[in-house]
Formats: structure tokens, C-alpha cells, sequence
């Protein structure tokens, strides 16, 4: 590729911005997704407290 | 039905997404490692676009994605609709945003391309002004499940607006045919076959694969969210219901 080329400006933006567009969505995604496993997690750990204690208040 | 039925099982696909995820991530980064190589340090300048060729690696892999993303989006909406499988309503509303960037991508850089070959930015021919079209599409959809809290309503009325906006995809294929365009005519998905120097061909044939196989990692991550959320929804709702 010749950086010296005319229009060279065009091409490193196109590539630029999908860099910059591409990066962005997955990141969303992944943050998305820990968000939701953390939630989910969460979730199942109160879900094992609540278990726990009625199994003790019936003992 | 069976076999799409037995996949299309929320707790079956969490296993499945786990295995082939990493997979797929090996694949994706493998083809735009190649397809970077050819197009960008391989393949030679055009003889009338020069260098600015190169933009075509990145333009036409994302508007080809994000034609293929929203039929896969308006075929899950069909199956959503008509066998009520809830996996086929998070499949559409997961591919959104996706498809949104794509088609913006390919909006962006179709631009950036333009203006330098065609010495303007943009002009509302009709393969532009019906890929234009397909981003309001996208975002309207998107808008829909923003909008209704009822995620049963909202797939319904999402899944007729991508059925019904389907019927852009084949226009924004055959514009360039059928109406007079700036744009050129296809050069690659032609009956009589490719006319692009196979040089140039075969690194965008690859960024295409790659582009897809991006869209399938995304895609499998976002359907997982999806069902995540779902349940986070519907065992917060039980103890609300439980509290009250």
C-alpha cells in the first residue's frame, strides 16, 4: 500500500471508523453480557440465602 | 420442526453457545488477519481508483452484512410469529444493533469512498437512499423494543415491522438494476459470474466471511444476554408478585 497515494486520507478514515464502530459494539456486548451474568449470579446467590434459611426455620 | 425445536431450546443453546464461542472467536480473528493481509499489504491499486480501492474491504463485507442481518432477523420474526418460539424473538431482537452498525458502516464508508471517485459525499440515488432506508429500518426496530415494556407485544409488532421492511432487501439488491444509479452494478453475486480480478476478488470474498463470522460471535454472545435477561425479568416479577 502507498501512504503517498492521493485520497490516502479516505481510506485510513474508512478504516478508522469501522475500527472505532466495530470496537464500540463489542464492547457494549461484552459489558452487556458481564452485566447480566453479575445480575444473574446475584440472583442465585439470594436465591441459595432464601433456601437456606426456610430449610432452617423448618428445622 | 423437531431438530429446530430441539436447538432452539434456551438452556440447550447455553451449552452450545459455550462450546463453539471460542471457536467461532478463533475463526473470525483468523479471516480478518488474512483478509487484512491480502487487501491492505497484497492485492494492487486499482488502475482508475488507486489506492482509494482499499475502502472497498471495509464498505462491501458491512453492506453485505447488513443485508444478510436483517434477513436472518426477518426469518427469526417468521418463525417468532408463526411457532411462537420464544429463542426466535431474542434471535431478531439480539441481531439489531448489529445489523444497525453495519449498515451504518457501510453508509460511512460508501461515503468516504464518494467522495473522492464521485466528488461528492452523498446523492439520493436509489441503491443509497434504499440502504438509508434499511439503517431507519433497523433503528425503528430497535425503537419498538425500547418502547413497549411488554416484551410479548413488542416482539409481536418488532416481528411485523421486520417482516414488512423485508421488502427492502431485494430493492436495495436490485436498485442498481433497476433504476438509474451513480452506484455501481453488482460485480461479484452476478449470474453471468464475478467480474473482479480474483486479486482483489479473493481478499473480499474473505473480509465478507469475516464480517459474517463477527456477526455470528456477537450474535451468540448478545442471544445469551438476552435469555439472561429474560430471567432476571421474569424472577424479579415473581418476588415483586410474592412480596405483594
Amino acid at each position: 500500500m502507498d501512504f503517498s497515494a492521493p485520497h490516502m486520507g479516505f481510506v485510513i478514515s474508512s478504516y478508522a471508523v469501522t475500527i472505532v464502530v466495530l470496537g464500540a459494539l463489542a464492547l457494549w456486548i461484552f459489558a452487556r453480557a458481564r452485566s447480566v451474568a453479575k445480575r444473574l449470579r446475584q440472583l442465585d446467590d439470594e436465591g441459595a440465602d432464601r433456601r437456606r434459611r426456610s430449610g432452617q426455620a423448618t428445622a | 420442526m423437531s431438530s429446530i425445536e430441539r436447538f432452539a431450546n434456551p438452556t440447550r443453546f447455553m451449552r452450545l453457545q459455550a462450546t463453539v464461542q471460542p471457536w467461532v472467536w478463533m475463526i473470525t480473528l483468523a479471516l480478518f488477519a488474512v483478509g487484512l493481509f491480502l487487501g491492505l499489504a497484497r492485492a494492487p491499486a486499482d488502475y482508475q481508483q488507486g489506492e482509494t480501492v482499499r475502502i472497498m474491504y471495509v464498505h462491501v463485507p458491512a453492506a453485505w452484512s447488513a443485508l444478510m442481518v436483517y434477513t436472518v432477523m426477518a426469518v427469526a420474526s417468521i418463525i417468532g410469529i408463526v411457532f411462537r418460539h420464544p429463542l426466535a424473538d431474542i434471535a431478531a431482537k439480539a441481531a439489531a444493533p448489529i445489523g444497525a452498525a453495519f449498515c451504518f458502516l457501510a453508509l460511512a464508508t460508501g461515503s468516504l469512498w464518494g467522495k473522492p471517485m464521485w466528488g461528492t459525499w452523498w446523492v439520493w440515488d436509489a441503491r443509497l437512499t434504499s440502504m438509508f432506508v434499511l439503517l431507519l429500518l433497523y433503528l425503528g426496530y430497535i425503537a419498538i423494543w425500547q418502547a413497549i415494556d411488554d416484551p410479548r407485544r413488542a416482539s409481536r409488532i418488532a416481528a411485523i415491522v421486520a417482516i414488512v421492511g423485508f421488502i427492502n432487501v431485494p430493492i436495495v439488491k436490485f436498485s442498481v438494476d433497476w433504476w438509474y444509479s451513480l452506484h455501481q452494478p453488482a460485480s461479484v453475486f452476478r449470474t453471468d459470474g464475478p467480474t473482479i480480478h480474483p486479486s482483489i476478488l479473493t481478499p473480499l470474498l474473505i473480509m465478507g466471511l469475516a464480517y459474517s463470522f463477527l456477526f455470528l460471535a456477537l450474535h451468540l454472545i448478545s442471544i445469551r444476554s438476552e435469555i439472561g435477561a429474560r430471567r432476571i425479568r421474569q424472577t424479579e416479577l415473581a418476588r415483586t408478585g410474592a412480596l405483594q
